[in-house]
């Protein structure tokens, strides 16, 4: 079975995405594993750094993304297919990554998320469709090495989905203030939900990312991060720190010919550290 | 009490430093505005070159005129200097010219028109408009000796940039 590993913040713009596309793209090309990327963020960004938006536009319209495992919750429908939903050999390096799978996201989760937390009992998760995305998945998982999901800035319905199949997690975190404030609800909510649904959620790490060394918050906030570690107050501070990087914001073009990783990350810093962070993550996930 | 009018007054080196101060403060203005507009950087570029600020960054002088035999150079010096002596009364008046904006030409004139506005241009043009607008950051395309592959990849890019988030309208 894979390793299922959700990144979540309750705060936007931490570079959950980000993250979760370098890990997926480095595992896949650089350590030869078979990744699936689920993109349950209805802002779809995964997905769109992943397929071209005119690919994504008609698989929306044709059932074949997540809105669909949703709606078919809603509507007591059945029609989503998770074999015609998930893309394969995504990315725009050298034109497709094999090995690198996508199971696209919707804008449209926006329209039924409401009605979907309508019907989940958040106390002790005995109702509601917390289960979906695993009975979607029953049969496919054997397939990957990892599983990388890329949750919403929320712990709603559809972030449950996917810690119901994770076994770990990474918190990515921008060194300020208000991105570690949403550190210690992630922490209580994701153990909450572990112990009611009786399944073991590692905290794998926290990822610090958008790092911007020369500021002095930022530094002090990593040093806090990395105390708040020793004091067992946190889970790990990973190593390996991903910077501020234009480079990285440009890699999200998946319309930019690239052949290679090191022109889409850009050769010295992002590059480097985004490689690292693959190899630290392996490491942490296979101890 | 005499005055030296050939030393330095201590006022004037005041006054130097300032003008030194004040010229370095513009060069920083200009690099920073260079470095946050590639349209404007492209077009101080384009100023600088054609006035001989700048040397002229030709992408192919070496390898061309080493692949030329003599009598393609000399045919080439023909045309060149017949083209020179026809546009000998209008040199006085030609501007240097800003690279054309390929969103700008696009939007007015479509795909169509883009293209016929990039196949007037040469390969270190073409490039400029590359570099300013970012339309390949991995830079893949700075080997490419072949004109018309690096006006599909503007063409390409060009299309993609203005078609962005277009899937995203009225979901």
């Amino acid at each position: 079975m894979p390793v299922i590993t959700s990144l979540i913040n309750l705060k936007g713009g931490v570079g959950k995405t980000t993250i979760t596309l370098a890990l997926a793209h480095f595992l896949a090309i650089e350590h030869q594993r078979r990744v699936l990327v689920i993109d349950l963020d209805p802002q779809t960004n995964a997905t769109v750094c992943l397929i071209p938006e005119t690919e994504w536009k008609q698989r929306d319209e044709t059932g074949r993304t997540l809105y669909q495992l949703f709606a078919d919750q809603v509507k007591g429908t059945q029609r989503f297919d998770t074999d015609q939903a998930i893309v394969r050999n995504v990315s725009n390096v050298g034109g497709g990554v094999q090995g690198l799978d996508l199971l696209p996201s919707s804008l449209q989760l926006i329209k039924i998320q409401d009605r979907i937390t309508q019907l989940t009992d958040f106390d002790n998760y005995q109702r509601g469709p917390i289960f979906a995305l695993r009975k979607a998945l029953e049969g496919f998982l054997p397939y990957y090495d990892h599983v990388l999901i890329d949750c919403p800035p929320s712990l709603g319905i559809v972030t449950l989905n996917g810690l119901a199949i994770s076994d770990s997690y990474l918190i990515p975190v921008v060194p300020d203030i208000l991105s570690v404030l949403g550190i210690p609800p992630i922490l209580d909510r994701v153990e909450h939900f572990a112990r009611a649904t009786r399944h073991n959620i590692r905290a794998l790490g926290i990822v610090i990312s958008k790092m911007r060394a020369q500021t002095i918050l930022h530094n002090e906030m990593v040093n806090r991060l990395r105390d708040d570690f020793q004091a067992r107050r946190f889970p790990m501070v990973f190593e390996t720190i991903v910077p501020e990087s234009a480079r990285i914001a440009e890699a999200a073009d998946v319309m930019s010919p690239v052949n290679t990783l090191q022109q889409k990350y850009g050769n010295g810093g992002p590059y480097e550290a985004l490689s690292a962070l693959s190899q630290e993550f392996l490491a942490h996930v296979t101890r | 009490m005499s005055h030296d009018n050939s030393t330095n007054h201590p006022g004037d080196e005041t006054e130097a430093s300032a003008e030194v101060m004040a010229l370095a403060a513009f060069l920083r203005e200009l690099a920073t505005r260079a470095e946050r507009d590639p349209a404007f950087a492209a077009g101080v570029l384009a100023i600088a070159r054609a006035s001989g600020l700048i040397p002229q960054l030709s992408d192919q002088p070496m390898s061309q005129a080493a692949q030329q035999t003599p009598a393609q150079r000399t045919r080439k010096a023909k045309t060149s200097a017949s083209a020179n002596a026809g546009k000998a009364g209008k040199a006085a008046d030609t501007q240097p010219t800003m690279p054309p904006d390929p969103f700008k030409v696009m939007r007015a004139k479509g795909e169509v028109g883009l293209r016929a506005t990039l196949d007037a241009l040469d390969l270190s043009t073409l490039r400029v408009i590359v570099r300013a607008h970012r339309l390949d950051p991995a830079r893949i395309s700075a080997r490419w000796t072949n004109r018309d592959r690096v006006i599909a990849l503007i063409i390409e890019q060009t299309r993609a940039r203005l078609n962005h988030g277009k899937a995203f309208d009225r979901v």
